[in-house]
């Protein structure tokens, strides 16, 4: 499983993933053309990884600005693709980052975090 | 958003309706809890899905509210900006016709030139407050007048005026000739009735204006540095309007031979003496202005005729039948043979 590395552009966000230590970072924007598209591919070696075991803590940081609603679904599953993997033992925590004065990104991460039991969830203002 | 987003939602329908439809006994508590289930998570997900997209709606509607106020800001000082700036320069820029750039080009343009006769003796006369309050009243009148006829207003230089025709906007160098000479003539019957306000109000020292206008080709555009410049015009036309407006009678309006070349069917002119011009090679022939008029008048029009050894002629073809129009051009060209030297034929 390769090394993903995707730069942020103004409409869409960073997207990083080293399967081999388990650090997932989004950051930035999202609002791509095409949301299917600009996720599909990453994505599915996120969710390959995801259904094998986790050697080691694996890390899933969040640093959005804004996303839209299709964003928004495309992470609510990845969500509950990631809480089946904590329900199943492996070890997931998720970063939930936020600005400190972004009531709006504040309330989307706690609603997010309700969802999630097995996974640890981390609220983090900036 | 794609019905490919909604892939496992998918699935779960397709196979409970196959379910239903080829074994309704299989059907068990189980299976209702798990479609419950995904139910319910479809449910959250789609209420959770709204209030982002409402949240998206608050948020995109302020900052449409905070872009509204900055181009309301925008204007007000876009606004304020262009009383610095020619209307017609100002409306290219802001429609983006215009580049910001050191850049000229040649074009034939009618260029107009004031100035108040007497503006120095005036000014140390009468108090700064008036004085200024007066210069005001008389730009803005002008300035109207300009505008009305479609004039670029390049500057103000103290007391005088320097307005051009055929940039960036031009109707025809005929129509733009027209517009100047049409803009000048009225500038002075306005001047006229404005002497006779400004007199009642105690203005003892009328402004009474010379004008000068020429044809001809001129480069326009940008002058000026990266960081200064302006928009404007410059060459040899461009110094030959001057110098005729500074031989101009007071109150009138004189016109370049390229000018009356123009503008010949419409106005009705005294023919001046050859001007000899500081700065100018050649002597230039020149033509006051005594009317303008609105439609064409070339048959009609008055011939009027002030030389040196001439006291006047006025010529008036349009009352004059074809037998005697033939017979007054006999006279002329006897008069002008005799002139000449050389005996009249029988």
């Amino acid at each position: 499983m390769e090394k993903i590395d995707i730069a942020a552009t103004a409409r869409t966000p960073l997207l990083s993933f080293d399967p081999a230590t388990g650090q997932f970072l989004l950051e930035g924007e999202s609002y791509p053309e095409d949301t299917k598209k600009f996720y599909d591919a990453p994505l599915s070696h996120v969710y390959s990884f995801l259904e094998e075991s986790v050697p080691s803590k694996a890390v899933f940081s969040f640093k959005l600005k804004y996303f839209n609603s299709s964003s928004a679904k495309v992470l609510m599953d990845l969500f509950l693709a990631i809480e089946e993997s904590a329900s199943r033992g492996n070890p997931f925590k998720i970063e939930w980052h936020y600005a400190s004065d972004d009531d709006n990104m504040q309330e989307l991460g706690e609603e997010f975090a309700e969802e999630l039991d097995k996974a640890e969830f981390e609220m983090v203002a900036f | 958003m794609t019905d490919s987003f909604l892939g496992k939602e998918n699935e779960v329908l397709v196979e409970s309706e196959k379910l239903l439809a080829n074994s309704p006994e299989l059907v068990t508590p189980e299976t209702y809890a798990k479609l419950t289930a995904d139910y319910a998570r479809l449910l959250k997900n789609f209420s959770r899905i709204i209030r982002i997209s409402d949240r998206n709606e608050l948020r995109l509607q302020s900052v449409s509210d905070e872009l509204e106020i900055e181009k309301k800001k925008l204007e007000g000082v876009a606004g304020q900006l262009a009383k610095y700036l020619p209307r017609q320069i100002y409306d290219s820029i802001f429609k983006g016709d215009q580049s910001i750039e050191i850049k000229t080009q040649r074009k034939l343009l009618t260029v107009f030139f004031s100035d108040i006769q007497g503006f120095t003796h005036i000014s140390s006369v009468i108090q700064p407050e008036v004085l200024t309050h007066y210069m005001n009243a008389y730009f803005t009148e002008m300035s109207d007048i300009a505008a009305k006829h479609g004039g670029t207003i390049d500057k103000y230089i103290g007391d005088a005026m320097m307005v051009f025709f055929g940039d960036p906007e031009s109707r025809g160098p005929q129509e733009d000739a027209l517009a100047c000479v049409r803009m000048a003539y009225e500038m002075q019957e306005r001047l006229a009735q404005l002497h006779i306000q400004w007199q009642r109000e105690g203005l003892q020292h009328p402004f009474i204006t010379r004008i000068g206008i020429n044809t001809g080709y001129c480069n326009v555009g940008n002058f000026g540095s990266h960081s200064r410049m302006a928009y404007t015009i410059l060459g040899g036309e461009v110094n030959l309007a001057a110098r005729i407006e500074g031989k101009c009678e007071p109150g009138g309006v004189l016109i370049s031979h390229e000018t009356y070349a123009q503008v010949k069917d419409f106005v009705e002119v005294s023919e001046r003496d050859l001007l000899e011009l500081k700065g100018i090679a050649l002597p230039v022939k020149t033509y006051a202005v005594v009317k303008v008029s609105d439609t064409n008048r070339s048959h009609t029009s008055d011939l009027r005729i002030d030389l040196k050894g001439l006291d006047k002629m006025i010529v008036k073809p349009g009352n004059l039948s074809m037998p005697d129009r033939l017979s007054l051009v006999a006279r002329l060209r006897d008069m002008a043979n005799t002139l000449e030297g050389i005996k009249p034929h029988d």
